[in-house]
């Protein structure tokens, strides 16, 4: 009994913990979801927008630069000169523009005049004839490198920090490369990975407690987009989630342990009570009667047991029940409502030989031969004939197995009658019944229902009571509430019914009485 | 064909030294690397031992007037990389190779496209291509330009000599006729000794026939500027 108890224990704190894991782990999704995907999607919008800017940029120089070596006719008079004003200032990437012969700057216009550079390397010399010329020393002034594009007698001197928008970034550590070549970063004396060890998307560093992410855009000219945060930057950003998911946690996770020691409790102290009812004789034992529908004669009874708590509360089978399974007190339930039975009903069982009581019995007394040795010899002690007590089997209690078959059988062989009880809500087929040695079919009361209702639902019953009589059993109709039932049933052969038409439940006072009248 | 003035070394005009005179086979006369400052036995030299019978290699000047500005030793890779883009722009599409190594340029102008068969008279259809080649020359004159005429292996090898002789001479002369200063330029023929491409099929000869311009730029020397 121990041992049980500690299964169920153990039981209850498996679910416990469980539910608290499977709670941690949805909150640990939520805050990844939102947290680390929300991050990666924003730098991934972010790093699309800036490679497209820094494209444009680098389009719209090279277009300009072409515009600019079509329209010249007399380089560095005025109108030149105001040309390449006008284009510049339009420009706030734009630094300078510059009108060469060969390797000599001839006029120009922007911010930072007289300084022409001549970087010994080209970065790259395009099939078109464009030079470009990636930020350098060489290209260094007051401290910022430059990036440098000539194409014919132009050049235009491009500041890249102009191309990375710091304030988007807010604050991160960010390299922007264009061909692959290093173009800006932010800070300027940020040192970053070699770009090829990095990869697509967003990577955490556990070493170095960095998160990395590199995008890359290859439109026109590849372009990757690199932003490195240390952690502790990231979990400030998603603060308010880790709040919202850690207050979350807080309140379900009590929420849900309560729930389980709230229902645990009550279901153990439930199986406690019931096994104390039980072996306190507590339970009640009450009889519908059986009667012959063609007559209005009684013929026996359904026993039903009824539990009342200490507390005045009435614990319906359908509760009380399914515990006593769970608990392993049924056969102590059957049991005691055998002795109930004897004890209210044992002289008028003897006084009439053909009166039998029907108790019902579950799958868990098949288990053993326990309940049916006590049905022999308290049957023998009471000086009853083995017919008093027919048994009631439900249709999902019938396991397939030989010994219950055997078991059934050696319970006829004695003399009990067995019916099945709430025949058609389970799904054993007419071959399955066939193995079964058996005496009576109950057919259920949604079937009964049905019967005034529609005349489809009607069919099936018809079936059910033509499978009975192809196996040669009697058949009981339960739920039998009015005339019309009454007489359909009796029309298709069914004689025995139970049910309010006739009476409702009695307590053994009652059925004395019950069966002195309509006997 | 006109004949040009065959002089002897020439001096220096600066204290930058360059060679852009004939020489002939053996002569002791050695040829500047503008870009390296180190003498060097000039190639002919080497490539007429091989091949004692006939002289294969010689240079033409058109003249040793002019004078060439020296770069400034920083600014010659900025100098070089945009000719290059320069020369890359204007002559898309032309069938001309074009590279740029070592600090040269090298334009490699097949025969075909500007000499019909056996002849030394520039086509009209080679125009544009030598226009733009000039307007380039023009604006980068701080180099020296080096024009040197090849031919397949058919027929007799003193006819190839001179017809390479004849069409490098006709391209060194069509530059300076359009304002390059002749000091600028060298004239060497190779006739069928320097093949690039395999003489046994025709797609090789036709890459073999073949005129080759060289641009190296004229440097300062460092401790004097």
């Amino acid at each position: 009994m121990l041992a049980r108890r500690d299964k169920i224990f153990f039981g209850i704190l498996a679910i416990t913990v469980l539910g608290a894991l499977a709670l941690s782990l949805l909150l640990g999704w939520y805050i990844w979801r939102e947290s680390v995907g929300t991050e990666e999607q924003r730098l991934q919008q972010l790093s699309q927008r800036l490679g497209e800017e820094t494209e444009q940029a680098i389009i719209d120089a090279r277009n300009l630069l072409e515009a600019l070596n079509e329209k010249v006719t007399d380089p560095c008079n005025a109108a030149h000169l105001a040309m390449m004003q006008d284009v510049a200032v339009a420009r706030p990437y734009i630094r300078a523009i510059g009108y060469w012969r060969a390797a000599e700057r001839l006029c120009g216009a922007g911010f930072i005049q007289g300084i022409s550079f001549t970087p010994p390397k080209a970065s790259r010399i395009y099939n078109s004839g464009v030079i470009a010329w990636w930020p350098s020393e060489a290209t260094e002034v007051g401290g910022v490198q430059l990036f440098l594009m000539r194409f014919g007698h132009h050049d235009v001197v491009i500041d890249p920090r102009l191309l990375l928008n710091v304030d988007l970034l807010e604050g991160q550590m960010a390299g922007l490369w264009v061909e692959r070549l290093p173009m800006i970063t932010t800070p300027a004396n940020a040192i970053f990975p070699p770009l090829e060890s990095l990869k697509q998307g967003m990577t955490v560093n556990q070493s170095t407690g960095q998160m990395i992410s590199r995008f890359s855009l290859g439109t026109l000219l590849p372009i990757d987009i690199v932003a490195i945060q240390p952690m502790s930057e990231f979990w400030k950003r998603y603060l308010p989630t880790l709040i919202t998911a850690g207050v979350l946690a807080l309140l379900l996770i009590p929420l849900w342990v309560f729930a389980v020691v709230r229902y645990s409790r009550q279901h153990l102290s439930l199986a406690a009570e019931l096994r104390d009812a039980i072996t306190r004789n507590k339970l009640r034992v009450n009889y519908q009667p059986i009667v012959d529908m063609s007559n209005g004669r009684c013929l026996g009874a359904e026993s039903l047991a009824r539990w009342t708590r200490d507390n005045g509360e009435v614990v319906g089978p359908d509760i009380f029940i399914p515990i006593a399974e769970e608990a392993g007190l049924a056969t102590d339930l059957a049991r005691a409502m055998l002795q109930g039975i004897l004890r209210e009903l044992g002289d008028l069982l003897k006084q009439c030989p053909d009166l039998s009581i029907n108790l019902n019995l579950s799958a868990q007394d098949f288990q053993t031969d326990r309940l049916f040795v006590h049905l022999e010899t308290e049957l023998k002690a009471a000086g009853l004939a083995t017919s008093a007590i027919k048994l009631e089997i439900t249709e999902r209690a019938l396991v397939d197995s030989d010994s219950a078959r055997q078991q059934i059988r050696t319970l006829r062989q004695q003399g009990h009658l067995v019916a099945i009880d709430d025949f058609g809500t389970g799904y054993s087929s007419l071959s399955y019944l066939e193995s079964f040695e058996l005496d009576a079919l109950k057919i259920d009361k949604s079937f009964v229902d049905a019967i005034e209702n529609q005349a489809v639902t009607s069919s099936v019953i018809v079936h059910v009571i033509e499978m009975a009589k192809s196996l040669n059993l009697d058949i009981i109709a339960e739920g039998v509430e009015c005339d019309h039932q009454a007489d359909w049933l009796l029309s298709q052969g069914v004689r025995l019914g139970q049910g309010y038409l006739f009476s409702r439940p009695l307590t053994a006072r009652q059925f004395i009485d019950f069966h002195q009248k309509y006997s | 064909m006109k004949k040009m003035p065959v002089p002897s070394c020439p001096k220096t005009p600066l204290n930058c030294l360059f060679v852009a005179i004939i020489t002939l086979a053996g002569g002791g006369c050695s040829l500047w690397n503008p870009l390296t400052e180190q003498s060097e036995p000039a190639r002919i030299t080497s490539l007429s031992d091989s091949t004692k019978s006939s002289p294969v290699n010689r240079k033409a000047t058109l003249s040793d007037s002019g004078k060439i500005n020296p770069l400034p030793p920083e600014q010659v890779g900025y100098y070089m990389d945009v000719q290059y883009a320069n020369l890359q722009q204007k002559l898309r599409n032309q069938g001309i190779d074009l590279s740029l190594q070592n600090g040269k340029i090298t334009m490699i102008i097949p025969g075909a496209t500007i000499f019909d068969v056996n002849s030394t008279a520039i086509n009209k259809g080679a125009q544009s291509a030598l226009t733009a080649i000039t307007g380039v020359l023009a604006e980068y004159d701080n180099t020296m330009i080096t024009v040197a005429g090849h031919t397949d292996n058919q027929g007799e090898t003193g006819y190839n000599q001179e017809l390479s002789e004849q069409r490098a001479l006709a391209i060194g002369e069509y530059l300076s006729q359009r304002g390059i200063t002749p000091t600028r330029l060298v004239i060497q023929y190779f006739g069928q000794n320097r093949p690039i491409a395999d003489n046994s099929i025709p797609s090789g000869r036709a890459e073999n026939r073949r005129v080759e311009l060289i641009i190296e730029p004229i440097v300062a020397r460092q401790s004097s500027s």
